[in-house]
């Protein structure tokens, strides 16, 4: 357990160089955005003496560097600034956003990974039967469709067609789980879908990787019942390029939440940020960006504690 | 009874042109407490034969189309999947050629032994780790105890060997089939490990199959030797008679091929030529393309496995005496 403390506390320490100029890559771009914070905020019939004092106020007239530099002071401080459009601070919209984002992540890597590895173990042992054949070709589809067609297509069958779920809205879990989870089961499947199937082709794959190696023989002819032996001794070899691919889909996953937050009006982190985009409100775009590469490099340390607890011979 | 029976044993495996032979009506019986060696060459079906006992060849690339294989008067090749299951492991263990990966990487050397041990009898997991310990101490490895929480990439191979023979030997079984054990260790530690077989055989009362390819290992642990060539046995004797009085010459050539007396400036004699292509058999016997002594009826008249001297079979169609005659001769002109 220390060694794995000792390991994250070093991948953190290496990760603060990489937030630093994440951080200013940030800022720069959100800068460069064409269109003009201060109109945006002045609105559409504003002269152009008003503009130039919102501008001053905003500190929008400075160099990037010094505008860069006195965010980082603030953000060391904890202060991640005010939203131009709302005057709400960004660090109260982000405590509300990101519970959203995060229990539509882990949900979807929840349902990938429950349905995606014994379904990648079923079509691997039962290689080029039929239902190898057809749970492969579907996982070519699921892998294949883009999040936004799947979501509407979900919200026409299930909310629209079949009045099951509902198709926007959110409840805290904390208010109401059970209300909560009805309403994340369409979002859930929007995401889950793509990462489900490529959970479940990396799972044959390396599975039938596995199947031929020797320790698969003895455990075998030790007398070892079949599932024991493609369980215990496959499909425990063959999660860590599963865990590799759930790993580097993270981002895709924020990625993806970004569309699906949209589709399904969730009030999450992707949606605050394309409202963010859209308004040209710097601080919300800067907060909402820092927190999803933060996410990102911690499911790097993760993925990496992960190796080494699936692999003995991985020293951390 | 005999321990294990195989009789007139077909094996077929898939290729892209259908089904192949590569066991070709091979019979073997090996009974309580003998050593019986299985050499041949690569490809000559040794291995093939040794994992058809337990039914390890995959399947359903590989198929058992005639013959039977008797553990103990039960057919393994008709068993229902439960009575299997309780052979493999139980009545007959395997250890196997590469002990670098044999072992599963991801868990603890203690916990696969007691995972061998629990799937034949009922037995609390502590129980099962001192029997666990119990035979790793029998396999003489260097501090058995510390060894159970160890994972196979801390051990050597030597030592992975060793722990593959325990893991066999935990549920007592009466026949142990050894696929080419030592083949890929140095040759100190593949003396080590035969040494530790004949020990074991002894205490444990193992029947003992040992495939194998190195005419050195055979001379030192077999009572009886059966001669592989094409998927068949061509040759059947006592250790003994074996090496004194070959009367096939593929046994011959395979003797004259061992580096013996190189070191005192004698040369290797190959057997010309390579082995069949799978299924690539011809009529006759099978050896006739690579024999000096093949006569124009060895091509198309194939020989059957019979008894020329006792207890002593082959297959071929050459006179015995004739065979020995001329094995003399030959080996006369190869010293000189």
């Amino acid at each position: 357990m220390a060694t794995v403390l000792r390991f994250v506390g070093r991948r953190l320490l290496q990760t603060v160089p990489v937030v630093v100029i994440m951080s200013f890559v940030v800022f720069a771009v959100t800068s460069l955005l064409p269109g003009d914070a201060a109109r945006s905020v002045a609105g559409e019939g504003a002269s152009q003496e008003q503009v130039d004092r919102i501008r001053e106020q905003l500190g929008l007239d400075d160099n990037v560097f010094v505008r860069y530099v006195s965010w980082c002071g603030r953000l060391l401080r904890g202060d991640l600034g005010t939203s131009l459009t709302s005057g709400q601070s960004v660090r109260e919209m982000l405590a509300i956003a990101v519970p959203v984002t995060a229990e539509l992540a882990l949900l979807a890597i929840l349902v990938a990974l429950l349905i995606g590895l014994p379904a990648g173990a079923l079509t691997a042992t039962r290689r080029a039967g039929w239902i190898d054949t057809a749970v492969s070709g579907l996982a070519l589809v699921g892998v294949s469709m883009p999040w936004f067609w799947l979501g509407l297509l979900l919200v026409l069958g299930l909310s629209l067609g079949l009045p099951w779920f509902p198709a926007s809205g959110y409840t805290a879990f904390t208010t109401d789980p059970v209300d909560n989870l009805t309403h994340m089961v369409l979002p859930t499947l929007t995401v889950a879908v793509g990462l489900l199937a490529l959970v479940l082709r990396q799972t044959r794959a390396a599975l039938l990787n596995v199947m031929s190696e020797d320790y698969m023989r003895t455990a075998t002819a030790k007398g070892l019942s079949r599932g024991r032996v493609v369980v215990r001794h496959g499909l425990r070899n063959a999660l860590m390029p599963v865990v590799t691919v759930v790993g580097l889909q993270a981002g895709a996953l924020l990625g993806g939440a970004v569309i699906t937050e949209t589709v399904f009006g969730l009030p999450g982190l992707g949606r605050m940020l394309v409202n963010g985009i859209f308004s040209r409100d710097y601080p919300v775009i800067q907060g909402a960006v820092l927190v999803i590469v933060l996410a990102v490099l911690a499911v790097n340390v993760v993925t990496d504690v992960l190796y080494a607890a699936l692999d003995p011979r991985v020293q951390l | 009874m005999a321990l294990l029976e195989v009789d007139d044993l077909h094996v077929t495996v898939t290729t892209e042109d259908g089904p192949a032979s590569v066991i070709d009506g091979v019979s073997l019986r090996v009974d309580a407490g003998e050593t019986v060696c299985l050499v041949g060459e690569s490809g000559s079906g040794k291995s093939v034969t040794a994992m058809s006992v337990l039914r390890l060849n995959p399947e359903p690339a590989f198929a058992y189309p005639r013959g039977a294989i008797r553990v103990a008067g039960v057919d393994t090749l008709r068993m229902p999947a439960r009575q299997l299951r309780a052979t493999r492991g139980g009545t007959v263990a395997m250890v196997f050629q590469d002990p670098t990966t044999s072992l599963n990487p991801a868990h603890r050397i203690g916990d696969q032994i007691v995972e061998a041990i629990r799937a034949h009898q009922d037995m609390s997991r502590a129980d099962a780790r001192r029997r666990a310990l119990e035979v790793l101490t029998d396999v003489a490895i260097a501090e058995p105890g510390r060894r159970l929480d160890q994972y196979p990439h801390q051990l050597s191979g030597g030592m992975r060997q060793r722990v593959l023979i325990a893991m066999a030997l935990a549920c007592r079984p009466r026949l142990l089939i050894a696929d080419e054990p030592t083949t890929a260790l140095d040759v100190t530690t593949q003396a080590r490990i035969l040494q530790l077989l004949r020990e074991l055989g002894a205490k444990y009362e193992l029947a003992l199959l040992l495939v194998t390819h190195d005419l050195g290992v055979v001379a030192q642990m077999a009572d009886r030797v059966l001669v592989m060539y094409a998927g068949r046995i061509v040759e059947a004797a006592a250790s003994r008679d074996l090496f004194y009085d070959p009367l096939m010459p593929y046994t011959d050539g395979l003797l004259n091929s061992r580096p013996r007396g190189v070191a005192d400036g004698g040369g290797l004699t190959p057997i010309p030529g390579a082995p069949p292509r799978l299924g690539d058999w011809g009529a006759g016997c099978r050896f006739a393309p690579r024999c000096r002594l093949a006569e124009a009826r060895c091509r198309t008249e194939p020989p059957a496995l019979t008894a020329a001297d006792g207890g002593h079979l082959r297959a071929c169609l050459l006179d015995v005496d004739d065979v020995r005659a001329r094995r003399l001769v030959h080996r006369q002109a190869a010293a000189r």
